[in-house]
């Protein structure tokens, strides 16, 4: 073991801490404060969930809605209808969370900017709305009278014992959401952000797991807005219409979205700025209360500017950074190989009378071959021959106009993320890593769907055995391609040459049958070349077919067992390495005539 | 019917407004990729520096322009990294801006109640007021993230808010129509404000297309929209058209400030509504796009219109809830597509 802690310690000392001090504040605090401190723990309990959303590259601009959801949800249950508190503020949580998956249902096709719009859209509609229905609601002025949360026998009707609550909660949420970065389905929210291609090419259902993301992150804010409700006991639409969004995002953005610690802290500072210009400006200078908005606003402006990550990438340095050890060489029994019974299938991918054209233009026209089992095909051709699009009909990225594409003598599966199941793993010609994970959980990221650990296991910490088996393989492809120095570094650091190998160790980590290579070499020294070439005969003996695409002939030619050559989109030749060099139209096409 | 009708010119008097604010949201995004909250702020000083023109005083957001653009001029000065020639022509240029916004202002204050001197005067100077907005709170951090920047505009906004409030006061101050009474057309009695919002603003998106697709600068500008790297390569200077976006979107903003203030008075709070429902129409339209942006606003004014008649407490739910149809439907049609970096 090592003497430094891991992050995952981390993030459980960082709540420990938060919830401690949090405590300690709750009992001495006078009764101002005492608001104020829930008062930050709720903003930073919903800002948390945004946090996330944000993390997996998505955002919400009336977040704020979620919580009014869930604190008139509680409100109106446990006031009106008699409901227990605690099942009342349940209720409100899933309120909110339903009506996240309504919103995240209907508009998930939105592309762009249409998404962020649309959310604004709910984040106006829904105070709008609580106004509108005043038979229920009490409209503008909205209601009191809500009851005391009481958790059975547990009375937290003082304020005291809420604020203690409300802060146990957050110090769970942050902690638990800090601890899910560093597990599988972090990494594939990660992935996600980084490119919803490429996580669907390693097998990440990306809509699905969007949705999940926005439900959890409406959840989190309808357990603020819950919380809001319980601890005020009086509810009225203001505080969560649009301002109140923006409010909660300042909060994500000052902190620094990169952490859920980092919302907490953005939580912490918008207030504590706030009193701050209250206690200076109006108070001790006697200035009117638009210079405190001024100001605000530029420490806003100034804060940013100077860390554009928030507050928190000023602190990132102490945090310790993701490490994975390397397993003992025995400790590992998994293999890299794909298993017998599959690896003796003929006709693995089998592309026939494939068509492709963009508008009036034909890039592609009656191209036919297949790739077979431990078969390594080249497919060359000069720049614009097609072969890109070639490969990304074979890989289901793009839909053919005509032929068909069969792997095993089916039809490629409807979803893009089924194919890695079917033993298919690619690469990409722009390569395609997470910059902000490290090496090695880039590589572990191609045995996404070889796990099976949820959210909530990854936030708990019950997800060890299977991170240790993910990441034995990850060590395992990484060794393959010599790169175990590097494991801990972030992606962004590496060389192109250095990016291409990880990427070739990620799709190695998901045990294909075949592996297709798009301009593998492009990039590499010659070192890393011969790394390459001997990989790609390794791959063979063990029963991986592989489909490449290349540029560098020297390359090709000492690998491959087939060529393939395209010429403006059409089949020109095809043979083995010989043959194809001796084809006197290839050396038309390539010399010129 | 002739409600309808009426209900009509209405909607599309205000959405010939929202569109102006549509047009300045979509200069600044295109160029800068900000998502500017702010954006409002400018229609809101445009129409309170009319206001106080129009009343004889010498309108307070003058001086605190002219003292800005002042201090770049002294920290520009100051780079060593500037060549002796550059510093004189850059001297001469600025200063001849600071003496032409003190000029026109003081102009208009001097010949108090003429419209059309005030109105340039307020449009000048709000405009000049965008590059140093620009300078300040986009150009330190070049490599910020779109929510990063989205969320110092809103800082940006906070600024300019609290700063007018402090200028001018919390009170709302009328502004006469450009002229009173009006024409009836067909069955619809249209006021002359309204024809002249509309044919102002038609005016300023012809000139704007024009400048766009006619002009070098203009091109230049979406060569910068299109391709940042690109353009820096062929020479344009992307902090010099990030200002240039930040002053015609401040000039269209104020434009529009001056046309709606007569209808609704000009007041410190009345920019941010205005941005949002400009804000919705460019993003209905695409956001990149200035003739769909006008379909797009057309709409929501329309809409806002005709729900304000019908059910005015539930006035936003409509127009808000509306959006996401027409988003989805915008989306199926064509969906928006991220320009390369």
């Amino acid at each position: 073991m090592t003497h430094s802690i891991s992050n995952k310690q981390a993030a459980l000392l960082a709540a420990c801490g938060v919830f401690l001090v949090a405590a300690l504040l709750a009992g001495v605090l006078p009764p101002y404060y005492l608001t104020l401190l829930v008062t930050v723990g709720i903003t930073a309990l919903a800002a948390s969930g945004l946090a996330l959303l944000l993390s997996s590259g998505q955002v919400s601009l009336g977040h704020a809605a979620y919580m009014g959801i869930g604190a008139y949800g509680s409100a109106i249950l446990a006031r009106d209808h008699g409901f227990p508190t605690p099942v009342a503020l349940l209720a409100g949580v899933a309120a909110a969370a339903f009506a996240a998956l309504v919103v995240g249902s209907v508009t998930r096709g939105l592309k762009g900017h249409f998404l962020p719009l649309a959310t604004l859209a709910v984040g106006i509609a829904t105070p709008t709305a609580l106004i509108g229905a005043s038979s229920v609601t009490g409209g503008a002025s909205g209601f009191g009278q809500i009851p005391a949360l009481a958790i059975g026998p547990l009375d937290l009707s003082s304020e005291r014992s809420l604020a203690i609550l409300v802060w146990l909660l957050v110090a769970i949420a942050a902690g638990g959401l800090a601890r899910f970065q560093s597990s599988r389905m972090g990494r594939a929210v990660a992935a996600l952000n980084a490119s919803e291609q490429m996580a669907q090419v390693v097998g990440i259902d990306t809509p699905r797991l969007k949705l999940s993301i926005f439900v959890i992150a409406a959840a989190l804010a309808g357990l603020a807005g819950g919380l809001y409700a319980f601890y005020f006991r009086f509810v009225s639409p203001s505080p969560f219409s649009l301002p109140a969004s923006i409010n909660l995002l300042i909060a994500c953005i000052l902190g620094g979205a990169a952490s859920p610690f980092g919302a907490v802290l953005g939580a912490i500072a918008v207030m504590a700025i706030e009193i701050f210009l209250q206690d200076v400006l109006a108070r001790k200078l006697g200035l009117p209360g638009h210079v405190e908005m001024v100001v605000f606003g530029a420490v806003l402006i100034g804060v940013l500017l100077k860390w554009p990550g928030g507050i928190w990438s000023a602190l990132a340095r102490f945090w310790p950074s993701f490490t994975a050890l390397k397993p003992n060489a025995d400790a590992g029994g998994a293999e890299l190989t794909p298993s017998a019974a599959e690896r003796h299938k003929p006709h693995l991918l089998q592309l026939s009378g494939i068509g492709k054209s963009f508008g009036g233009l034909q890039a592609l026209a009656d191209v036919t071959f297949s790739v077979g089992a431990r078969e390594i095909v080249g497919l060359i051709g000069p720049n614009g021959a097609g072969k890109s699009t070639t490969f990304d009909i074979a890989t289901g990225l793009t839909q053919p106009t005509a032929g068909q594409v069969h792997l095993d003598g089916l039809a490629l599966p409807a979803k893009l993320s089924q194919l890695v199941e079917l033993g298919v793993a690619r690469t990409f010609q722009h390569v395609k890593l997470v910059p902000n994970l490290s090496v090695i959980e880039n590589v572990a990221l191609g045995a996404y769907r070889q796990g099976s650990s949820g959210m909530l296991a990854g936030m708990a910490g019950l997800d060890r055995d299977e991170e240790a088996a993910t990441f034995a393989l990850a060590w395992r492809a990484l060794g393959i391609v010599e790169l175990e120095a590097l494991a801990s570094v972030p992606a962004s650091l590496l060389t192109m040459g250095q990016a291409r190998l990880v990427e070739v160790a990620r799709a190695i980590v998901s045990r294909p049958r075949l592996l297709l290579l798009d301009e593998p070499a492009a990039g590499l020294r010659t070192g890393e070349k011969l790394k390459l070439v001997g990989l790609l005969h390794r791959l063979r003996r063990s029963g991986t077919a592989v489909l490449i695409v290349e540029h560098d002939m020297d390359l090709v030619m000492n690998c491959v067992d087939r060529l393939i050559v395209l010429n403006r989109g059409r089949d020109l030749a095809r043979g083995t390495p010989d043959e194809v060099r001796a084809d006197p139209q290839v050396i038309a096409a390539y010399l010129g005539t | 019917m002739e409600t309808a009708l009426f209900l009509l010119v209405d909607g599309i008097t205000s959405g010939a407004v929202y569109g102006l604010v549509a047009l300045s949201l979509i200069i600044v995004y295109t160029v800068t990729r900000v998502v500017n909250i702010a954006q409002g702020e400018y229609v809101m000083l445009g129409a309170l520096s009319f206001a106080s023109t129009l009343q004889g005083v010498f309108q307070p957001l003058c001086m605190p322009v002219a003292g800005a653009l002042a201090a770049f001029v002294v920290v520009d000065l100051l780079n060593r990294h500037t060549g002796r020639a550059a510093k004189l022509r850059l001297l001469a240029t600025r200063a001849a801006w600071i003496a032409g916004v003190l000029a026109i202002n003081y102009a208009a204050y001097r010949s108090t109640g003429s419209y059309w001197l005030a109105a340039l005067a307020s449009v000048a100077t709000t405009a000049s007021l965008g590059p140093i907005v620009h300078r300040v709170s986009v150009e330190p951090a070049p490599n910020a993230s779109q929510i990063v920047l989205l969320i110092v505009s809103v800082g940006v906004y906070m600024v300019l808010h609290g700063t007018a409030a402090m200028l001018w006061g919390t009170e709302p101050r009328s502004v006469p129509p450009v002229a009173d009474g009006g024409v009836a057309i067909g069955p619809v009695f249209v006021t002359y404000q309204s024809l002249c919002i509309c044919l102002l603003s038609l005016t300023a998106m012809v000139v704007l297309y024009l400048f766009s697709e006619r002009t070098l600068v203009g091109q230049a500008l979406q060569a910068v929209a299109i391709n940042r790297v690109g353009a820096q390569l062929c020479g344009i200077p992307v902090r010099w058209a990030g200002q240039l976006s930040f002053a015609v979107g401040a000039a269209f903003s104020a434009f529009s400030g001056l046309l709606l203030a007569p209808l609704v008075t000009a007041n410190y709070e009345m920019g941010f509504v205005v941005g949002l429902k400009g804000f919705v129409g460019a993003a209905l339209g695409g956001i990149v796009e200035y003739p769909t942006a006008l379909i797009g606003v057309g709409l929501v004014g329309t809409i806002e219109s005709f729900a304000a008649f019908h059910a005015s407490a539930l006035r936003d739910l409509i127009v808000y809830l509306l959006v996401i149809p027409i988003l989805l439907w915008r989306n199926a049609m064509k969906p928006p597509q991220d320009h390369g970096h």
